[in-house]
């Protein structure tokens, strides 16, 4: 389903049980995280309207009691990314997004992991 | 590759990777205790595997999502995240148990120090995931795990009386001494039926099946190769079974090693016997070890979407990878700190039936659901038969910790 034909579908979308927790893949299909947070903004005629989703442990940790999203944050760190919605390209199971990670900053960890591990044989 | 081999060559790794350190210390235990009469638990443990196993194949093919996807959507973050930590847990005890297990019977082998035989296990096993692409990792286990076969030949051997062993699959409780030994009974119940149904199987088959690229006309074919390769594979913790009851019950010896299942190979066909029960517990511990290494880098990677597979090198899955990597790490330094691995299968085997219904639970309800599984979906009976299971498996798994503390692991 594109975002737009969501659009054309009053009155509901279940952000929740479409887009929350599900996994997000770049432009080559690669896993790049999941959506952890939806941003919504009540627009001049009072409807609700998606605008951006966010990715990053930072996002995911916010779903915690408040003790241990502050300690999930000092472990991990609480860096997060915000996507804006026409970044989205199709939201089925998986939602897929325009750009690759790389151009979106997305799992700048992964990329440094990658670098060090291809040094190792077989590793590539 | 023909379907025929194709099909052969699952059913062969589904029956060689079926038997695992903690099945067969419990499987043999429960025979030289309670002689036949918890035969029905491996029966109704079999069923309940095979009815989950298909599940977690079938909504792989179809959906193309692994369980932990499920998990993560169904449960969100933070329920899904309890989940994600015990599961992972109970991986960890058990591959830590078989590493400690293999690192046993090799010493029995060469009569080298355990802690450093440990170390060459774990060296052996992270050069064997880090190079082997995912078929030849299970095949290679597989097909090896199948010199298990020996113990099946052992027990048939020890001509066990077959008119009560048709009778130990009828469920009854045997008579006993004093109440103390039902709850020991009970004990060997819960764990037998939890070494069987360890939860680690259907998330490793569910992430095997989108490795190996299964597409939902597949689906057939999963039947056919859980079916009767969990059957066979049966049939070996049966004949482990058979083994506790003919040869150790009448010797009153209680088996607290993995080596004393060799025992009946090596009573009935001497030292090749004894020889071939060894290698095959070698490759079927290695394989188990090798499994829930990687279950735990699936579990994790697919709940927080990272990229994941052994049909990625390791630098296209580099966290995924440095999970499996941590995973056998700590395991072999459990092992390495001195705790008894035979107290980690029990621990393992207690913590895994606690967790099989949240495994079951999202399982039952995607593979339920018809705008998702389409043709695809459980039909009636298999519906009925999950939900009994679950309910059996969280019965099982109120009972489990009481039972552990108050029959001491059942040696009471």
């Amino acid at each position: 389903m594109k975002p737009a034909d969501l659009r054309q579908r009053p009155p509901f979308f279940d952000v929740v049980r479409m887009l929350m927790d599900h996994q997000l893949l770049d432009a080559d299909y690669v896993e790049c995280g999941k959506v952890d947070d939806v941003e919504i903004e009540i627009t001049d005629d009072g409807t609700l309207r998606a605008t951006a989703i966010f990715t990053g442990p930072g996002a995911a940790f916010d779903h915690l009691p408040g003790w241990m999203a502050a300690i999930a944050k000092k472990f991990f760190g609480k860096r997060s990314k915000r996507i804006p919605w026409p970044e989205i390209a199709l939201i089925e199971s998986r939602i897929k997004l325009r750009s690759t990670s790389e151009a979106l900053g997305l799992d700048p960890a992964d990329r440094s992991a990658a670098r060090w591990i291809a040094k190792l044989p077989g590793a590539k | 590759m023909s379907a025929f081999l194709q099909i052969f060559l699952g059913i062969l790794t589904a029956m060689g990777g079926f038997v695992e350190v903690g099945e067969l210390v419990f499987s043999v235990g429960a025979g030289a205790k309670f002689g036949y009469s918890l035969l029905w638990v491996v029966a109704l443990g079999t069923l309940g595997i095979i009815l989950f196993g298909e599940m977690a194949g079938r909504v792989a093919a179809v959906t193309k999502q692994p369980i932990f996807d499920w998990v993560r959507e169904r449960a969100g973050f933070r329920m899904g995240l309890g989940t994600l930590l015990a599961a992972n847990l109970v991986s960890l005890l058990t591959c830590a148990a078989e590493i400690g297990g293999i690192a046993i019977v090799l010493r029995m082998m060469s009569g080298w120090p355990y802690r450093l035989l440990a170390i060459l296990t774990f060296l052996a096993l992270l050069a064997i995931v880090w190079f082997f692409a995912f078929k030849w990792i299970e095949r290679f286990f597989g097909l090896l795990g199948l010199l298990m076969i020996v113990f099946i030949i052992a027990a048939i051997r020890l001509r066990p009386d077959w008119h009560a062993v048709a009778g130990g699959f009828v469920p009854n409780v045997p008579a006993v001494e004093s109440s103390k030994d039902y709850l020991v009974y009970a004990f060997f119940a819960v764990s037998l039926l939890s070494s069987i149904m360890l939860p680690y199987e259907t998330y490793f088959y569910a992430s095997g099946a989108i490795e190996d690229g299964w597409q939902p006309h597949e689906v057939p074919m999963n039947r056919i190769v859980v079916t009767i390769g969990f059957v066979l594979g049966s049939v070996l913790s049966v004949a482990l079974v058979l083994i506790g009851a003919q040869l150790l019950k009448p010797l009153g010896i209680d088996p607290q090693w993995p080596g004393a299942a060799a025992l009946g190979p090596a009573f009935t066909m001497g030292r090749v016997g004894l020889a071939v029960a060894l290698l095959g517990m070698l490759f079927a511990f290695g394989g188990a070890a090798v499994e829930n290494a990687l279950t735990g880098a699936y579990n994790t990677a697919q709940f927080l979407g990272w990229p994941w597979g052994k049909w990625r090198k390791p630098a296209g899955a580099p966290r995924f990878a440095l999970t499996w990597i941590v995973m056998l790490t700590l395991a072999v330094l459990i092992i390495l700190a001195g705790v008894n691995p035979i107290q980690v299968v029990e621990y393992s085997i207690v913590f895994s039936v606690l967790i099989l219904p949240l495994t079951y639970l999202p399982l039952l309800m995607a593979a339920g659901d018809k705008r998702l599984m389409g043709a695809y979906v459980n039909n009636g009976p298999t519906k009925i038969a999950g939900w009994f299971f679950l309910g059996l498996v969280t019965l099982a798994g109120l009972f489990a910790l009481p039972l552990l503390v108050v029959t001491r692991g059942g040696k009471l």
